[in-house]
């Protein structure tokens, strides 16, 4: 195996000689005192600094033998999503109106998820706040009024199109002691927080519009919840993902596979689904 | 509303290079001093021409050559080009010129070869030149007008200046291409071109192009509300294709006359409903369900019953708004790119009805939402608690580190 080249990436001094279980508080957020909370169970025990090598050959050894060794130290994680995606919108209604128009069909939803971990629980994993973003877009023709339809009128050309993005913000714990402690490339994860969806009618000309006048397009307000596990892709070319990390400060990559609940209840268009969610995640 | 455009022009005179050099002995930074309190003095005293040319020759261009133009739309990347609009409207070119001797007529021919060298090639014999316009008594500065019907009408066998063109001329061209013409505006003397000056409308060159593309082969019509959506099938990828535009006429309307594209113009445009002789006057007429005279398979469309563009890679064509329940007789024609319509397509009958779409059936069944974004106003009932609650533990358990840390 050819020798892996030295770090490209600057390594601050505090995250080599740092002693294990002592508290990095590089990221912390400034922010003023508030009560304690049940996540601070997490927060409160000791923190190591995010790891990283130094340039000696021993742990340029032992990093090749350990593929979660870092040569850069982590900060983020950046998740590229795709899955199905089919809205709750008949929750909210008299009728199965969505399913009527549009089928049951599964759309497919993309998306972009960015974590700043900000903290580092030894044996448990990491901590950290996300943002992100999706898009989705379902189209069918516009329907006959009933009164017309009897007139075997000619094949509707004109759609009506729903398009829902989905944005939120979740805490995020990242459960990796498997994979650093026990060698075991499977990374189990959690997310919980707020969405806000963006979603918007177009009836084929334009913004569509209810008997009323209103505009077809609004936001609504839910939760954002996620269950999920990441397998770790660096097993499989040690050298090469560690050379990404020297070279890109990627320190990890992922396969993973999620369930993702998203809700929107009440006097909203109820554009959340529960569904699986696929991609590829980073950890940088 | 007439608009003229004017532009800087290319030259040759055979005058002009020994004149250069009859100057030699002169510095040349005192040439460029001397030519720019010439051409200042000219802006100053020519305004509002503003821009004048002396090369020396008998004949020059004494200010930008224009033209009066109705349809800019699709002309900018070939503004010296002569459409079928341009010729609807008869617009006309004109060229100033300033003359050293004004005993000699000018007489202005265009063609694709040398109309000048040997004038006896342009008097229509090989039907490569033509006599445009004439002036028979000049004056020193004179303004020679050229109405595109002359230029289009391509009469070879006379060098009598035709006059009061009609727009049948429009369509005597069927060449889709079109055809590169050079302007000869020759001071003639005992019927040989004396001097001459010529104009070729360079870079973009100068011409007519009076025919559009063909037709997409087949089209089918979808029904939307206050909207047909037309497929274009089968549209053959020809270099003089530039984009497809759609026709939309409503049933029974029957009429005879079609109005010129210039609002302004005095002059009614009164076409063929068969388009004369550059299209086929033998195509289908439109379906009895949609009946009207002025849309018919092979015919040049009506002006005015326009109903949606698109480019020529689009395979359907959404029309602007249109009157539900009302039966239209459509059509499509391709474009170039001066915006000359070809013939039009099969012709098909749509009606725009009254649909539902998604929001309407959505909000009558009860559906809670909608009017805009950034409305905040109203906050959901069951699930925002949860979500604040979540957001604000992990805000208070980063709040907390941070107390710790500075203790």
């Amino acid at each position: 195996m050819p020798p892996t080249p030295a770090p490209t990436k600057p390594v601050r001094p505090d995250q080599t000689q740092r002693p294990a279980g002592a508290c990095s508080r590089r990221f912390l957020p400034s922010l003023p005192s508030a009560p304690v909370a049940a996540l601070l169970l997490l927060a409160s025990s000791s923190f190591t600094a995010s790891r990283a090598s130094a340039a000696d050959p021993t742990a340029e050894r032992r990093a090749l033998r350990d593929p979660f060794s870092d040569v850069s130290s982590q900060h983020a994680a950046f998740e590229l999503r795709f899955g199905p995606y089919r809205p709750n919108v008949d929750q909210n209604t008299n009728a199965n109106v969505f399913a009527d128009f549009f089928g049951d069909d599964q759309r497919l939803m993309l998306g972009v998820e960015l974590d700043w971990q900000i903290l580092r629980a030894p044996y448990v994993g990491t901590l950290g706040v996300g943002v992100g973003w999706g898009y989705t877009q379902m189209s069918a023709p516009n329907a006959i009024p009933a009164e017309l339809a009897a007139l075997d009128p000619p094949p509707v050309a004109q759609e009506s199109s729903l398009n829902v993005m989905p944005t939120y913000a979740v805490g995020v714990l990242r459960v990796d002691t498997l994979a650093r402690n026990f060698r075991i490339p499977l990374v189990p994860y959690g997310k919980l927080g707020l969405a806000y969806s963006f979603w918007w009618v177009n009836d084929g000309i334009g913004t569509a519009t209810n008997d009323a006048g209103v505009k077809g397009k609004d936001t609504s307000l839910g939760t954002q919840a996620a269950l999920g596990l990441m397998f770790l892709l660096d097993i499989l070319e040690p050298s090469a993902a560690r050379a990404l990390d020297a070279e890109g400060g990627v320190n990890n990559s992922y396969l993973f596979f999620e369930w993702s609940m998203s809700d929107f209840g009440g006097e909203q268009m109820n554009v959340g689904d529960n569904t699986w969610v696929t991609g590829l995640a980073i950890e940088m | 509303m007439q608009r003229r455009v004017g532009k800087t022009f290319d030259t040759t005179s055979r005058a002009g290079a020994s004149a250069n050099r009859r100057h030699a002995w002169i510095p040349k930074s005192v040439q460029r001093l001397a030519a720019c309190g010439v051409l200042m003095a000219l802006v100053l005293v020519c305004a509002p021409e503003a821009w004048s040319q002396t090369t020396g020759a008998n004949i020059t261009f004494s200010a930008n050559t224009g033209i009066d133009r109705i349809q800019e739309a699709y002309t900018q990347a070939r503004p010296w080009w002569i459409s079928y609009a341009d010729c609807l409207a008869n617009d006309v070119f004109t060229f100033s010129l300033g003359l050293v001797d004004t005993s000699n007529p000018v007489e202005i021919w265009v063609g694709s070869e040398n109309c000048a060298t040997n004038r006896s090639n342009a008097d229509g014999n090989r039907g490569q030149c033509w006599i445009v316009a004439k002036e028979d008594r000049p004056s020193d500065r004179p303004t020679i007008d050229v109405p595109v019907r002359n230029v289009i009408a391509r009469r070879v066998n006379t060098t009598v200046v035709p006059s009061g063109l009609s727009a049948d001329v429009c369509d005597d061209s069927t060449d889709p291409s079109g055809e590169t013409l050079t302007f000869y505006i020759m001071q003639v003397d005992s019927g040989q071109a004396d001097d001459f000056i010529t104009w070729d409308g360079a870079p973009q060159g100068t011409g007519f192009d009076v025919v559009g593309p063909d037709p997409p082969d087949n089209i089918s019509v979808g029904v939307g509300e206050s909207q047909l959506a037309i497929s274009v099938r089968d549209a053959e990828d020809e270099a003089d294709l530039e984009r497809f535009e759609a026709f939309c006429v409503p049933a029974g309307t029957n009429g005879t006359i079609f109005e010129s594209a210039d609002a302004g113009a005095s002059e009614a445009v009164t076409p063929d409903i068969d388009a004369g002789s550059g299209f086929s006057s033998t195509g289908e007429p439109a379906p009895a369900d949609c009946f009207t005279n002025l849309l018919r398979s092979g015919a040049r469309p009506p002006v005015g019953y326009s109903c949606a563009v698109e480019g020529k890679t689009s395979s359907t064509l959404r029309t602007t708004i249109l009157t539900n329940n009302q039966p239209y007789a459509v059509g499509v024609a391709g474009q170039d790119v001066l915006g000359n319509a070809g013939p039009l397509s099969n012709i098909e009958c749509g009606t725009p009805l009254p649909l539902d779409d998604f929001f309407e059936l959505y909000s009558r069944n009860g559906g809670p939402g909608g009017g805009g974004f950034c409305d905040l106003s109203r906050m959901p009932a069951r699930s925002a608690p949860h979500g604040f609650a979540a957001l604000g533990l992990l805000l208070a358990g980063l709040a907390y580190r941070r107390s710790r840390g500075r203790a």
